[in-house]
């Protein structure tokens, strides 16, 4: 149903791009955070807390407002490569292994934040990513409950300059209160730039480019992977007919998504939209109805 | 998350999460919000209650409802004027009419109903105008329940799951509830003998409250536990405690006794407004643990092994 | 290299020791060495006579764990120019000990608490990781367990916390007198340190203790 309001890209008729988007092969991560640091110093998104979580090396713990790029560290008693038995292949009888995964906005082929919009703050880019129009965006908050990665937050900010936090502009006395999130760097792209996560990654685990072609790079991957026995190899968002239409920024993911933090089987709210509205009308109906036999019975 | 010696190294668990943190973000939504449901559900079912006053030539209840709808008419979009995070902008809702956003939808028929009962208000104190006032009337009646039952898929169409999960039901139960509340603070300012169909129509709507509620929480499982815990637990309790008293007081002594109306009918109207923040604190609740994502999600997809 | 553009393994001056490489233990080692009956580099450079610098004594009882110290990506050295920079900062804001599940055991160590690293020098506190990452050294028939402790903190920026090299021993190589800090002993318990007089109370009475026995 979603699909029905979006019209890119028909609606760009020239401007029209190829879709482009992220393939993030964790497989390669070295979990250095370059690309939180160059993310947010590209955006001039606000430090948003000095807490030590000891979660392995993970004090940032999740995406917002003021986290578009996250990495996640899990230490498991797993080996890296099984054989085909599904035995540790390595050696070392004690298996460990650490996982490292960049998360980011998926930038949705069906995307609920975009869906629920009331005011037309979020949109389809001519490149087919999903960003949120600051100037627009007055704070209802919609957005966030309807993403299924729960990406979308609301962005704080205090009232005192003296609360502040370093690394923004002061916008005085205004609180800031509008919903933030990755932009796949807009700004960047309309430059002819790659995004400023992919270009400062070392590894290339973050990769840039069209869609289809990363694609086609994450199946040869995978293949590349399964072959030499990595345990757990697994693409997520790849698939086009998934929860929601495939992700613009899909993974290559070592274990379950859920081990990272992520939704094994994520569904955009709007998928059920018609039968909601038809629901709702019926619904109401019976309101009406409802309320007109209260009538029966007389005035007192 | 840690094991069981205390440290962070994840071993396979039957279901598994990132340090037990929550996968979905809770609501950013301020306690305006479930206010806004109430008065909102009221206005959208007093103008129904109007039309049938009118029909009727029950001037008495027919002026009152109008009168109390249009008050919540004004009374909701101030609330949620008041949660955006830049209120100044809230004229942004019309900017699009967006069918995928129950949100854009729903600000379109609050504007049409507030014009339009606070117009036919406005005119029926005045006494003049009066085809305009009946055509405003009536435009209020069909904005009505859509109204009252549209926030109950604006909070369906979400990814929550305690919300999402119960799209079937929510908006007759936020229509049910509307009804009961409209209903009670009728019953509370008209005289019994004028007040039987306001009477009547809390009662009823307290019954297919509860009704859907159970069927809710039935229907929804795991995922319906939230309801039983917490702030959504709690405030279900005092629902059901306030809106069963207070309906059965209404039913019993509502005709006859002016006080039983009123005080049936705050009764009513506590429970109900707890009702909205049950639902509301669930919603919380549900995104905050990851267990009624991944359970669910798990069970239609199973892991790949 | 020499000025005509050729290294030379042997030279007239300026080597103290080598130039070839064998295998000494470190200062501190509580193990012995496996080649050699001299334990640790004889041309080593000591500071006999530094009231400040005084050395564990090897295989004490006192300081029984191995400490050993290592960078962080999210930092800069010694810390001083990463620690007043608000994104780096966040990344890791502040100052922990890695020890092993066992380690913790046997000290009580618990996650996310605190703990107290002490050398003869001085000690430190630090917020406790448990991780099975940090695995106990198995040698000679005996396992010895080890700490790890980055080296990014100090007392001032937006994240404060020990400075792990309060920890170190001046031992250092004769070349090139880089002093050894990726190989000492310490002792680690749960809480926070003593301060005040009390720290200096309890680094001299474990190194009294130590020298003592």
């Amino acid at each position: 149903m979603s699909a029905l309001s979006e019209a890119w890209p028909d609606t760009y008729g020239d401007e029209a791009k190829p879709r482009m988007g992220f393939f993030t092969d964790t497989s390669i991560c070295i979990g250095c955070k370059a690309c939180e640091v160059a993310c947010k110093e590209w955006n001039l998104i606000p430090e948003d807390g000095l807490v030590w979580t000891g979660e392995s090396y993970d004090n940032t713990s999740e995406l917002g407002a003021n986290s578009w790029r996250h990495v996640a560290f899990i230490e498991q008693r797993k080996p890296l490569k099984v054989d085909g038995n599904g035995d540790t292949a390595e050696l070392d009888v004690e298996p460990l292994r650490w996982l490292m995964s960049s998360d980011v906005c998926k930038h949705c082929t069906h995307a609920g934040c975009l869906d629920v919009c009331p005011t037309g703050a979020l949109f389809r880019t001519e490149f087919g990513t999903v960003v949120v129009q600051e100037d627009v965006c007055n704070g209802c908050g919609y957005c966030v409950p309807a993403c299924p990665f729960g990406v979308l937050d609301k962005r704080h900010l205090p009232t005192r300059p003296e609360d502040a936090p370093l690394e923004l502009p002061l916008l005085g006395k205004q609180e800031d209160g509008r919903v933030w999130k990755c932009t796949l760097c807009y700004d960047r792209l309309k430059g002819g730039h790659e995004p400023a996560c992919a270009k400062a990654c070392p590894t290339d685990s973050i990769q840039f480019g069209e869609l289809d072609e990363l694609r086609e790079r994450a199946d040869k991957r995978l293949e590349k992977l399964q072959a030499e026995n990595w345990n757990g190899a697994q693409l997520y968002g790849r698939d086009p007919d998934d929860g929601v239409g495939g992700f613009g920024a899909f993974f290559l993911l070592l274990d379950e998504p859920e081990v990272y933090g992520l939704p094994p089987d994520p569904v955009v709210p709007t998928k059920n939209l018609s039968e909601m509205w038809i629901n709702t009308a019926v619904a109401a109906a019976a309101t009406l109805v409802g309320a007109a036999l209260a009538f029966i019975g007389g005035r007192g | 998350m840690t094991t069981r010696d205390g440290s962070i190294t994840a071993v396979g668990t039957e279901m598994q999460s990132y340090y037990g943190r929550p996968i979905l973000k809770e609501p950013v939504w301020q306690p305006e919000i479930p206010f806004y449901f109430f008065f909102g559900g009221i206005a959208g079912a007093s103008a129904v209650l109007h039309l049938g006053a009118r029909i009727t030539s029950n001037d008495t209840l027919a002026r009152r409802s109008l009168f109390i709808g249009a008050a919540a008419d004004v009374i909701g979009p101030a609330l949620l004027v008041s949660d955006l995070g830049r209120p100044e902008r809230f004229f942004n809702m019309f900017r699009v009419f967006k069918v995928t956003s129950p949100m854009s939808v729903g600000s379109w028929i609050l504007l049409v109903s507030g014009g339009a009962s606070n117009t036919a208000a406005v005119l029926e104190l005045l006494g003049k105008l009066k085809p305009v006032k009946i055509a405003a009337e009536l435009v209020s009646t069909l904005a009505g329940p859509p109204l009252a039952t549209y926030t109950g898929t604006l909070i369906a169409d979400t990814a929550i799951p305690v919300w999402h999960e119960a799209r079937h039901e929510l908006p007759w139960l936020f229509g049910a509830s509307a009804s009961a509340s409209a209903g009670a603070v009728a019953t509370m300012f008209v005289p019994p003998k004028e007040a039987g169909p306001a009477r009547r129509l809390a009662v009823g709507g307290v019954a297919a409250e509860l009704g859907l509620m159970e069927t809710m929480q039935h229907r929804l499982g795991l995922v319906g536990e939230v309801y039983k815990q917490g702030d959504a637990g709690r405030l279900g309790r005092v629902s059901k405690l306030c809106t069963v008293a207070g309906a059965a007081l209404l039913a019993s002594a509502g005709k006859r006794s002016r006080a039983a109306a009123i005080g049936g009918g705050a009764l009513v109207l506590a429970g109900e407004l707890a009702l909205r923040w049950s639902v509301f604190r669930a919603g919380f609740q549900s995104a905050r643990d990851p267990k009624y994502v991944v359970i669910p999600q798990r069970e239609r997809k199973p892991a790949a092994g | 290299m020499q000025a005509d553009g050729q290294g030379w393994l042997y030279v007239p001056q300026g080597l103290e020791d080598g130039p070839l490489p064998t295998h000494y233990e470190p200062h501190e080692s509580p193990f012995d060495n496996p080649l050699y009956s001299q334990r640790a580099n004889p041309a080593r450079q000591q500071n006999e006579d530094l009231p400040e610098d005084p050395y564990n004594p090897p295989g004490s009882d006192e300081y029984p764990y191995v400490v050993t110290t290592y960078r962080l990506t999210e930092h800069h050295t010694a810390g001083g120019m990463s620690r007043f920079v608000p994104y780096l900062s966040e990344l890791q804001p502040q100052m922990f000990v890695e020890v092993h599940p066992d380690l913790a055991r046997e000290r009580n160590l618990k996650h996310a608490d605190w703990a107290t690293i002490v050398t003869a020098r001085s000690a430190i506190e630090a917020r406790v990781l448990v991780t099975d990452r940090v695995r106990p050294l198995r040698m000679n028939g005996r396992e010895v367990h080890q700490v790890g402790l980055p080296y990014h903190w100090g007392s001032r920026g937006l994240t404060t916390g020990g400075a792990a090299n309060d920890l170190e021993h001046m031992a250092l190589y004769p070349n090139v007198h880089i002093q050894e800090v990726k190989a000492l002993t310490c002792d680690i318990r749960p809480g926070r340190r003593p301060r005040g007089r009390a720290l200096v109370d309890f680094v001299t009475g474990k190194r009294e203790r130590a020298e003592k026995s």
